[in-house]
């Protein structure tokens, strides 16, 4: 897989305001990149405004933020592009390394004055356009600010790192060059899941010892689509008699998913919710399930859906049968009975359908799981991930 | 009745850390940005009867809103709480604290980001211009 014959020194840049918040799904991408990199010999340092658990040979800096200005989250990051950037240059003085990750972040334009005062080559991971997140999805301030930003960042980047099509389309469009913009779906550490892990411990700690488990992991938000599946517990319980919904995590959406539960199953005896697990944790609830669903849902403003969910590949690192919305990435992954099933979006019906078609054919479960884990060793292991940023980095030192 | 927002972490963690017993003590997981909803969170305290508020978030020392979430302390029913977090740190709410110290600084955080964000206009195109010019 790496090509790469010297051993890089890649140093990870993350600039927002995250607080103690160690888990979720930048830190997964962090972490699999990481150790993505170290398993292809390389070295890595990470720089950061909050705590991160991380393996032990990489280097850890802190460049907090502005310590009276908390109250205001916009404002924060405006005097963090000067602070963090003189605090960076006297690290990357220090560590010396070949180039700089950064993961971008709304108002910062720090890769951009790094490349331009240092020179080092900057790969620059962005998950979306910032600036239509906020617009669309939460409370555009300082507009301009934000936009320019962006653009300066752009701008001065190497290559684009982007989850999905739909995001580049909407760079593209935007007028940033399509040739700098490479498509970098997020991946899975197949060793971290596997279908070796065993679920028996969580079976035995919920009782779900002969129960035909279907399972959603990860947060509640929104797009994730959740409380589709809480609404189809309406007709497994009639009609699959050992079904049980397994929800595993916590988040905005929750308080909803436990009303239409309390609706639907009261007693709890074919759901639950197990709030928040360490995600140490996560591969043995994953290896408890039977089928593991995927229902995310489009943005309410009728975009196309731009998410790349890691807990996709991580279901299906699992050898599990993975059940997924068509949209967005999900839709481009999967093909419908050969390495998962696919399904419309929001429909609690077709949710049950698919669970009951896999809990009847199992066959077709082994098969569509065996797909899939082939496919996740092929294409979306994080050293996969890794190795299209050293080509870039490549391409860079080679101009 | 004691009521905690629980931004992140381990509900559990909170409880034992702080001695707080389950059955006085309601915990509901909450999204930080709508601590930026006074009326909503006020009304929570309001109607649930509690006299006891926390928020709860994993290291204090990380914390944001802290001065805003004393304020909805002050402005609703609730008699005591503050911030806590998963190391058993506790930023407690005082009138006579949040009168004398932290109100007035963020009066000086306000004056502060609205010299940030002027500056940030002039210095942000003016950077544009600088890099587009020089990369």
């Amino acid at each position: 897989m790496d090509t790469q014959k010297e051993n890089l020194k890649i140093m990870f840049w993350r600039t927002d305001y995250y607080g103690a918040i160690t888990e979720g799904g930048v830190a997964s991408l962090h972490l699999g990149l990481i150790n993505g990199f170290r398993k292809m010999g390389h070295s890595c340092s990470y720089v950061s405004s909050g705590r991160m658990i991380l393996p032990n040979d990489v280097n850890y800096h802190f460049i907090p933020h502005n310590k009276l200005l908390r109250n205001f989250p916009e404002i924060i990051n405006l005097p963090y592009n000067n602070s963090s950037f003189k605090a960076l240059a006297k690290i990357i003085d220090k560590e010396k390394p070949d180039f700089i990750l950064q993961h971008n972040h709304d108002f910062n334009y720090g890769g951009a004055l790094l490349k331009k005062k240092i020179g080092l080559p900057l790969l620059l991971h962005c998950d979306g356009v910032e600036y239509w997140i906020k617009k669309n999805w939460g409370k555009l301030y300082f507009g301009k600010l934000l936009k320019w930003a962006e653009e300066m960042q752009w701008d001065a980047a190497d290559a684009i790192f982007v989850p999905s099509q739909n995001v580049k389309k909407q760079m593209v469009e935007l007028g940033v060059d399509s040739e700098k913009i490479v498509v970098n779906p997020n991946a899975v550490d197949p060793d971290n899941f596997s279908p070796e892990i065993d679920g028996t411990k969580i079976k035995a700690k919920y009782n779900l010892k002969n129960r035909f488990v279907c399972g959603f992991v990860g947060t509640f938000g929104r797009w994730h689509g959740v409380d589709y599946l809480a609404e189809s517990v309406k007709w497994l319980k009639n009609n699959i008699p050992n079904a049980f919904v397994l929800f595993v995590g916590d988040g905005e959406l929750r308080p909803k998913i436990e009303e239409i539960l309390d609706k639907y199953d009261p007693t709890r005896e074919y759901s639950l919710v197990t709030g928040l697990v360490p995600y140490k944790e996560v591969p043995e609830y994953m290896a408890a399930c039977d089928v593991l669903l995927t229902p995310c849902i489009g943005n309410d403003e009728g975009t196309d859906f731009f998410n790349s969910p890691i807990k996709l590949f991580e279901y299906m690192a699992m050898e599990k049968p993975v059940i997924a919305t068509n949209i967005g990435q999900q839709g481009e992954i999967f093909r419908d009975r050969d390495n998962g099933i696919l399904i419309d979006e929001r429909s609690p019906e077709q949710i049950y359908e698919s669970i009951k078609l896999l809990y009847e054919d199992s066959e077709l479960a082994k098969s569509i799981a065996k797909n899939a884990r082939i496919e996740v060793l092929q294409k979306y292991d994080w050293r996969v991930n890794c190795q299209r940023f050293l080509d870039a980095y490549n391409k860079t030192k080679n101009q | 009745m004691r009521l905690i927002l629980v931004l992140n972490g381990y509900e559990n963690n909170y409880l034992q850390v702080h001695g707080f017993s389950k059955e006085d003590t309601k915990i509901l997981k909450f999204d930080e940005k709508k601590l930026a909803a006074p009326s909503e969170i006020i009304k929570m305290i309001n109607n649930n009867s509690v006299s006891e508020f926390y928020v709860a978030s994993r290291e204090l020392g990380l914390q944001r809103f802290k001065t805003f979430i004393k304020l909805y302390i002050l402005l609703s029913k609730a008699k005591s709480g503050g911030i806590i977090d998963e190391y058993g740190n506790k930023d407690r709410y005082s009138l006579s604290k949040l009168i004398v110290n932290e109100l007035p600084m963020l009066f000086i955080e306000i004056l502060v980001s609205v010299l940030v964000v002027v500056y940030s206009y002039i210095k942000f195109p003016l950077m544009k211009w600088i890099l587009k010019k020089k990369i």
